[in-house]
């Protein structure tokens, strides 16, 4: 079941510059969907519309299973954001921060002192958060989005200026939320980020989704499209022999061949063989997950 | 009703440190000290044999707020409210709680009322204090002897506060559609010191000129007003009126604009 689903969205700023285009999404509840794109390709923007700072002028927005324009901003209760760096007033301290989020949420101050102590940041007091550091800030974003136990976490790019460990931090919160039943969207523009933690992925580019399905689908179509670099005695001659296939030549000696499956390649070697050619290296390229998603935007 | 209450409350957690409350201060102590300055140095004026010193004494002490001081504490105090808010990037949060738009504008806007009520309070109750220390200081003044008409001074200060909600809904719209504050404060200040030359013109157009309404309202003696042609309809005047009609215009407008706000 979908506890989030987008329905042939589209968006424009202006006539002339559209940014969502026939966008569909679904977010299975219980999942850690993972909303891919290079940066401008309507991540943001898709996540402001779930989240009704924006209007689609066409399409519809669900969230729950119903229409947003007809629960907003009730289902807001249920949903926790994160959207780019999180928004913090800077000349107050984390508990003043949450505090005035517990007043939205209308959540009682008991539960502050414990979301502080899940972001680790229980220890700051009465220290400004304008003097924290952007991996406590991001913490203290996250913080403001769960202080109200939402169902859904929206995050938009949450690791962005976070370190090495920061980012594994990140990680395990997520991974206990996603265990605790909650579902989680997030979106980066790394996909090596996200793959770790994420079992749905969505992959959107220049405002249209090119890809939606589980991460196992992903890998499987990896599987699909794999790269080998041969070094032989002629390239020119042997690219000659294999004309049919998606090759390219890469030097005097070296050429790469892409195969739709690994079946192809004792096929390839025995035709170069047959035609006399030397093979001295058969180089199968690393094809792992960012550069599909590399591969998938740029097609 | 309840969670209006508390998203008032999350406005005013917003204020606690800010610059705003140093500016709260500020105003309460310049007023403060004019006051009992000027009455010290008036003491003549105020010691007359059958006039109750209390008069001069509270006009000498909304005057000196009202004219000089109202308009550009409130157009400082509602542009860094807002501020604080995009300053933050405060508001994409904001609008994903459980609150409608409109919800959270009047949360604000009520905010703003209360900073200002709250310093008036103060600078009202500094004012007692002060005639006393003048009591002690001078006791020819003999405030002691008298009685202060509270209705008096209060409706001094809500005439005040009813001729200023045209600069409030002016300054909270421009608050709103600005993302700094240099351009809707620049606007108000320099709109301020217009309203002071526009109210003092004792000219029929100031009635047209929300920023010079706390000026004319009531007869502050700092100005001639009686060809302005203010006319009284029961308790509020024309004046307040205007003031009126502004404020509701431009906060039913601000009020529009913010909901098909992109954020």
């Amino acid at each position: 079941m979908s506890i989030i689903q987008l329905e042939n969205i589209s968006f424009a700023y202006t006539p002339k510059e559209v940014v969502l285009s026939d966008v569909s999404i679904n977010v299975p509840k219980g999942s850690i969907y993972g909303f891919l794109g290079v940066n401008g390709a309507g991540k943001s923007t898709t996540l402001r519309l779930i989240l009704g700072l924006m209007k689609a002028k066409k399409g519809q927005v669900s969230v729950f299973g119903e229409d947003i324009n007809k629960t907003y901003p009730k289902y807001l209760s249920k949903v926790g954001s994160l959207i780019e760096s999180a928004s913090l007033y800077e000349h107050l301290s984390a508990y003043d921060n949450l505090k005035i989020a517990s007043k939205y949420f209308n959540v009682p101050n008991s539960d502050i002192i414990k979301i502080l102590e899940t972001v680790k940041l229980e220890h700051t007091g009465k220290k400004k958060t304008k003097d924290f550091s952007t991996g406590m800030k991001q913490r203290l974003g996250l913080a403001l989005s769960l202080l109200h136990d939402p169902e859904i976490l929206i995050l938009d790019e949450p690791t962005n200026g976070l370190d090495p460990n920061g980012i594994i931090e990140l990680r395990n919160i997520l991974k206990q939320l996603s265990d605790d039943g909650k579902t989680i969207m997030l979106s980066s523009h790394i996909l090596a980020e996200v793959e770790k933690i994420v079992d749905q992925l969505g992959i959107i580019n220049n405002g249209q989704i090119v890809f939606e399905g589980s991460l196992q689908k992903l890998q499987d179509l990896k599987k699909k499209n794999i790269e080998v670099h041969f070094r032989v005695s002629d390239s020119t001659m042997a690219m000659k022999h294999l004309s049919t296939l998606r090759n390219q030549k890469l030097n005097e000696f070296k050429f790469s061949i892409k195969l739709d499956s690994s079946e192809e390649l004792p096929v390839i070697i025995k035709r170069l063989v047959e035609k006399g050619i030397d093979i001295y290296e058969v180089i199968p390229q690393s094809s792992d997950l960012e550069k599909m998603f590399l591969n998938i935007t740029k097609s | 009703m309840m969670s209006f209450i508390r998203s008032i409350s999350a406005e005013l957690i917003k204020l606690k440190y800010a610059p705003i409350i140093w500016l709260c201060l500020f105003v309460v102590v310049i007023v403060t000290v004019i006051v009992f300055t000027a009455s010290y140095m008036d003491q003549a004026n105020i010691v007359q044999l059958g006039r109750n010193p209390w008069i001069r004494h509270s006009t000498a002490g909304s005057a000196i707020f009202g004219v000089f001081m109202l308009v550009p504490f409130a157009v400082m105090l509602i542009s860094t409210v807002v501020f604080i808010e995009n300053h933050s990037k405060g508001w994409k949060y904001t609008y994903s709680t459980p609150r409608t738009r409109t919800h959270v504008f009047y949360a604000k806007l009520i905010a703003i009322f209360i900073v200002l009520l709250a310093v008036a309070i103060i600078i009202f109750g500094l004012n007692i204090l002060t005639a006393f220390i003048l009591e002690f200081l001078l006791p020819e003044i003999e405030f002691r002897y008298n009685s202060m008409n509270l209705n008096v001074v209060l409706g001094m200060y809500l005439h005040l506060f009813v001729s200023l909600l045209g600069v409030i809904g002016i300054q909270y719209f421009l608050s709103l559609r600005f993302k700094g504050f240099l351009v809707p404060m620049s606007f108000g200040i320099i709109a301020f010191i217009v309203g002071v030359i526009v109210g003092s013109l004792n000219k029929p157009f100031a009635l047209y000129y929300p920023y010079s309404y706390p000026n004319i309202v009531k007869d502050h003696h700092m100005f001639l007003i009686d060809k302005i042609g203010i006319e009284q309809y029961g308790f509020f005047n024309n004046v307040e009126i205007n003031s009126i009609i502004v404020f509701m215009v431009f906060i039913a407008l601000a009020n529009f604009l913010e909901l098909r706000k992109r954020i």
